[in-house]
């Protein structure tokens, strides 16, 4: 009942101040609403196990090479069996591979992301299937007859949920296959999977270093961590690697959770950034709450004087205090919560567009009671943090002096330097947060306006897989794409056709390669290159720069000398300074006996993948489709207006080379372009947010913060000016004294923001020399605001009349 | 008489960062129950300092402090605030009310600081206070909404709410006109005759004389400790009743 007395005693104080009550806990929604936010965005793209029985001890296996992790990449077939037979560290150890197989024998053709795996997976994720059964061991055999598990969203759209779906048949590239099952809608394992068929792996059938490279994936034994995994896998590798040395490529193996591995290693630490930025920016509310609360409580100090002469225990004066906290923290939580809800609602909305093919099943952020939880603990944290230092001055504080004199008194040294600390503080986290958050939305902008070194507009593209079954040979191949080019540029408004494995902007099989006459060490590894497929007249098309040589020609075929065309990029790597490298020979290191291909040609770089640190510098190598026949290409048609109007006229065309092979991803290059920026635009514009946030909190927070100092040595400034002291001078020993915590901030805040702003550079590959004007600008506008604020309330003290001063309260 | 102050050599120095400053020097005092005492001297003679020693509101630097036969010069913060809960009321010069409590919650507030009331108890407790200052018919008026008079009656039922063994009054009339003075120390007189222990601080020599002993202090020193004559004293109540 007497924390009711308390409890009712503070609202009344926090109604009767609608707008201190409104600014508090505005700032404090904002403060929590980001970092709750942040944590559920980050928690459920990165950390939340997978929502499967024992899905926390589920993981995935990514390749490392020379001690870079690359996410979703595939493992040796060899390491897969060694790590399956010997590890201690998994209940399951599986395979599957990862394709886009197109189906037909319905109305049309079309692709569906498809896994194939071992009859385990379904044990793996144990989720019954809605009809049917799922694939045994039988189905696995070799030889066995094709039977496969359709998804529920492929059920319905593709057979329009047929009620007779069991045992319907239909092909998959070519191949007839009976549906056996029909899974549960949702279930979309391992990422966005709407057909299973058997993988049919042959163990015993592949030599050591032969067998296709698989994605593997584990159940973690209880108990067990990903880290003594991983240190588990290391050792099987070594022992491996030292047995058989001639198969060892300097691949490894590390387990990361399927978050982890979908989004890249890369990510983490610009999660951890984001996360450290929005902890600044409660830490900033936090501050600003509890220097208003700490003027309040100076403001209060004959109340809480009275209440110590009446006997107040400390922990009730201390209490007192910390329900105004409770209580604005409590009010700021729940609009929090209201905010972090709406904020989901749209990145839900948002994040599929990230991706070119459908979003992984778990990117479908919920608040949950979790979340719940972790605001009730953050309002906690926060009304201990804002209620701190008033709590500290009922402790500390002076009351009978109040009693006895009556007023509160001239300012303390202590609290003076209470005062100026906070103002340091924040002027130093204001430099250090917005600096990093403006360095970074600069950087991106930077990045994403790069030049990509190829057209990348009035470009529509699509994505083709020829079935293996019906399109067996090279020659085959190679003659679809061939008539498929005469289609396209047949439609009207088409002024140029490119067929080529990757456009500009989208990702490129990364593959070590020997260059001829290089001399590797003994542990040194090959070095890598983009690998793309080129049909003659793609150069063109994609208007590359020619360098030196020339491009592709027809005459670049199977029954003519390997040829490649590098970037230039390629060769600033390999053969720097070397005004003529036509001529000279590659090979891929990945290929036993691989053939030499010679140089023909050089082109300027141009970007396969993301604009970003890594992919932006990669060195590419061009064959000749000609040569290789792959069955996996990318077809661009260019033309001078609104490449979208081209939609209808490009699926016709491909329909009409063959019905059974569909155009599917088809989608401009602007919007291919976009897709890879999309994810870290959104960061961006999460920072922005952070960034706005965090400049209204620090400018209103410096800003009060100066000014209650003032205000508190009105008194002070009084008898200065009644001794003579002139209303100029005062201003100006204000402004000295403004002057000189803002120099102590900027020293302390500036190396932080250098750290920070130095890191994302890295992160994001950009390293232009008028990203440092930021932290020429971001200083200033502190400096502004800090000048602004000592001026202002110097000023409305000097309007005071000297007596008046003299008598402030 | 039982003793319920006694203070012997009491010291009490303030220190600066160079200048100590020697408030009280050698204080010797015994306060008995029941008793009506007033402390009286010029600014500055360290009577404040005295009263809140008296009041547990400040530790002396030197000296030995019993109230109730038991020590209290070394006491922690806690153990002082209990006892000046339960056996000390304050009334204030500018009487100390928090103005964003009703009075009844004034007067409240001291009893919610206690663990062996209950609620029923402290509200009957308030109830009986203010109906001896005769104040209870403005328990849910906030004290900007009384009089200086009425103020420092809601003052003085919250220092006596409590049933306290000593009630301690710092210039009771400092901030009032001769009016509502002479009501307030009534007020103290009915409070005296009615058995309480009261230590006034004044330098109001007609308030001073209403009082049954007048302690002087100069210079941080008792100088006088003598009872009131008795004639002055009545002459101060009837100037007071001819004044009302």
């Amino acid at each position: 009942m007497k924390f009711w007395f308390d409890f009712k005693y503070a609202m009344r104080l926090l109604m009767k101040k609608p707008s201190f009550t409104a600014l508090t806990v505005g700032v404090m929604a904002c403060g929590l609403g980001l970092c709750v936010y942040m944590f559920t965005f980050i928690n459920n793209t990165m950390f939340k196990p997978l929502d499967f029985e024992n899905g926390e001890r589920m993981v995935v296996m990514d390749r490392e090479v020379n001690g870079v992790v690359s996410n979703g990449g595939q493992v040796k077939f060899d390491y897969y069996q060694d790590i399956k037979a010997q590890s201690t560290s998994f209940d399951m150890f599986g395979a599957m591979q990862n394709y886009t197989m197109t189906i037909s024998g319905g109305d049309t053709a079309v692709s569906y992301d498809t896994v194939a795996a071992e009859p385990m997976m379904f044990d793996f994720t144990k989720v019954q299937p809605l009809q049917g059964r799922v694939f045994n061991e039988t189905d696995d055999m070799p030889g066995a007859a094709g039977v496969a598990v359709i998804g529920y969203d492929m059920w319905q759209n593709y057979f329009a949920g047929s009620k007779e779906i069991l045992g319907h048949e239909f092909y998959i590239e070519g191949d007839k296959t009976q549906v056996i099952g029909v899974m549960p809608q949702g279930y979309l394992f391992p990422r966005s999977a709407q057909l299973w068929i058997p993988i049919k792996l042959e163990h015993t059938k592949y030599a050591r270093g032969g067998g296709p490279r698989v994605s593997a994936y584990g159940m973690l034994k209880e108990g067990v961590t990903r880290e003594q995994a991983n240190v588990e896998m290391k050792q099987i590798l070594n022992r491996i690697n030292t047995q058989f040395p001639e198969f060892n490529t300097g691949e490894g193996i590390v387990a990361s959770t399927y978050m982890v591995s979908m989004m890249g290693h890369s990510v983490i630490p610009i999660m951890i950034i984001m996360l450290v930025a929005v902890a600044f920016v409660l830490f900033l509310a936090c501050s600003n709450v509890g220097n208003l609360l700490y003027a309040r409580s100076n403001e209060r100090a004959k109340e809480t004087a009275i209440r110590v002469a009446l006997g107040a225990p400390q922990s009730r004066l201390v209490m007192q205090m910390l329900w105004e906290s409770l209580i604005i923290c409590t009010l700021g939580g729940v609009f929090a919560l209201l905010m972090a809800a709406y904020g989901i609602e749209v990145t839900n909305k948002i994040m599929p567009t990230f991706l070119s093919g459908r979003a992984p099943f778990w990117w479908n952020i919920q608040l949950d009671s979790s979340l719940v939880w972790f605001t009730f603990g953050l309002t906690l944290v926060t009304t201990l943090v804002t209620g701190i230092m008033p709590a500290r001055k009922i402790v500390n504080g002076d009351f009978n002096a109040v009693l006895r004199d009556g007023t509160r008194g001239a300012q303390s040294r202590t609290a003076k330097r209470v005062s100026q600390g906070l103002v340091i503080f924040e002027v130093a986290l204001s430099i250090a947060l917005l600096t990093a958050a403006i360095v970074m939305a600069v950087a991106v902008k930077m990045a994403i306006n790069t030049d990509y070194g190829a057209k990348t507009t009035n470009m529509l593209t699509a994505r083709i897989s020829l079935p293996l079954k019906t399109y067996d040979t090279d020659a085959k191949r190679i003659q679809y794409f061939e008539t498929l080019q005469t289609e396209l540029e047949q439609i009207t408004g088409v002024t140029g056709v490119a067929v080529a494995s990757r456009t500009p902007a989208q990702n490129a099989s990364y593959r070590a390669v020997l260059l001829e006459g290089m001399e590797l060490g003994k542990d040194a590894r090959p070095p890598r290159a983009n690998t793309i497929n080129m049909m003659p007249g793609a150069f063109e098309t994609f208007e590359f720069d020619l360098i030196q040589g020339r491009y592709f020609s027809a005459a670049d075929n199977a029954s003519s000398e390997n040829v490649i065309v590098v970037s230039q990029s390629f060769v600033d790597k390999h053969w720097p300074g070397d005004q003529n490298v036509l001529g000279k020979r590659v090979k891929w290191a990945d290929v036993e006996n691989g053939k030499w291909y010679r140089v023909i040609g050089v082109v300027g770089t141009v970007i396969h993948g993301q604009p970003f640190s890594d992919f932006k510098y990669r060195p590419s190598i061009y064959r000749s489709n000609l040569q290789v026949g792959s069955s996996y290409m990318s077809i661009a048609v260019k033309t001078s207006g609104d490449a979208n109007k081209l939609r209808k006229a490009l699926l016709k065309a491909v329909d009409s080379v063959d019905g059974n092979v569909p155009a599917f991803r088809v989608k401009t290059i602007e919007a291919v372009v976009s897709r890879n920026t999309a994810g870290i635009e959104f960061v961006i514009q999460l920072f922005l947010i952070f960034g706005a946030c965090a400049t209204i909190l620090a400018g209103s927070g410096i800003y009060a913060l100066m000014s209650n100092a003032i205000t508190n040595r009105t008194q002070e400034l009084g008898v200065r000016r009644a001794l003579g002291s002139t209303d100029s001078q005062v201003v100006k020993m204000l402004m000295k004294q403004g002057i000189w915590q803002l120099g102590i901030g900027t020293v302390l805040g500036l190396p932080v923001a250098f750290l920070f702003g130095n890191l994302i550079m890295g992160i994001i590959g950009v390293n232009s020399t008028a990203i440092y004007s930021v932290f020429v600008i971001i200083p200033g506008f502190i400096a502004a605001v800090v000048m602004l604020a000592t001026y202002i309330p110097a000023s409305r003290v000097t309007r005071l009349e000297p007596n008046v001063a003299l008598r402030y309260e | 008489m039982t003793a319920l102050i006694e203070l012997k050599n009491i010291k009490k120095v303030f220190l600066t960062e160079e200048v100590e400053t020697h408030a009280l020097k050698d204080i010797n005092l015994t306060i008995n129950s029941g008793e009506y005492l007033a402390i009286s001297g010029p600014s500055g003679c360290g009577k404040s300092t005295l009263l809140s020693i008296l009041g547990l509101l400040d530790t002396a630097t030197q000296g030995n402090f019993r109230l109730n036969t038991h020590d209290v010069s070394d006491i922690d913060k806690n153990q002082r605030a209990f006892i000046r809960n339960k056996e000390i009321g304050f009334v204030f010069q500018s009487f100390n009310l928090i103005s964003d409590m009703t009075v009844e919650e004034n007067v409240e507030l001291p009893l919610t600081y206690r663990t062996d009331v209950s609620k029923s108890q402290r509200l009957q407790m308030v109830k009986d206070a203010l109906a001896k200052v005769d104040m209870a018919h403005r328990t849910k008026h906030f004290p900007s909404q009384l009089s200086g008079g009425q103020q420092q009656r809601v003052a003085v039922a919250r220092a006596i709410a409590g049933k306290p063994s000593l009630i301690l009054a710092d210039e009771p009339t400092g901030n009032l006109d001769s009016t509502n003075a002479d009501g307030v120390m009534a007020l103290l007189d009915t409070l005296h005759q009615d058995g309480a222990t009261i230590c006034m601080v004044t330098h109001d020599p007609r308030s001073a004389q209403r009082a049954q002993r007048l302690v002087e202090i100069f210079d941080g020193q008792v100088i006088a400790d003598n009872p009131v004559n008795r004639a002055a004293k009545e002459t101060a109540t009837h100037s007071t009743e001819a004044a009302a």
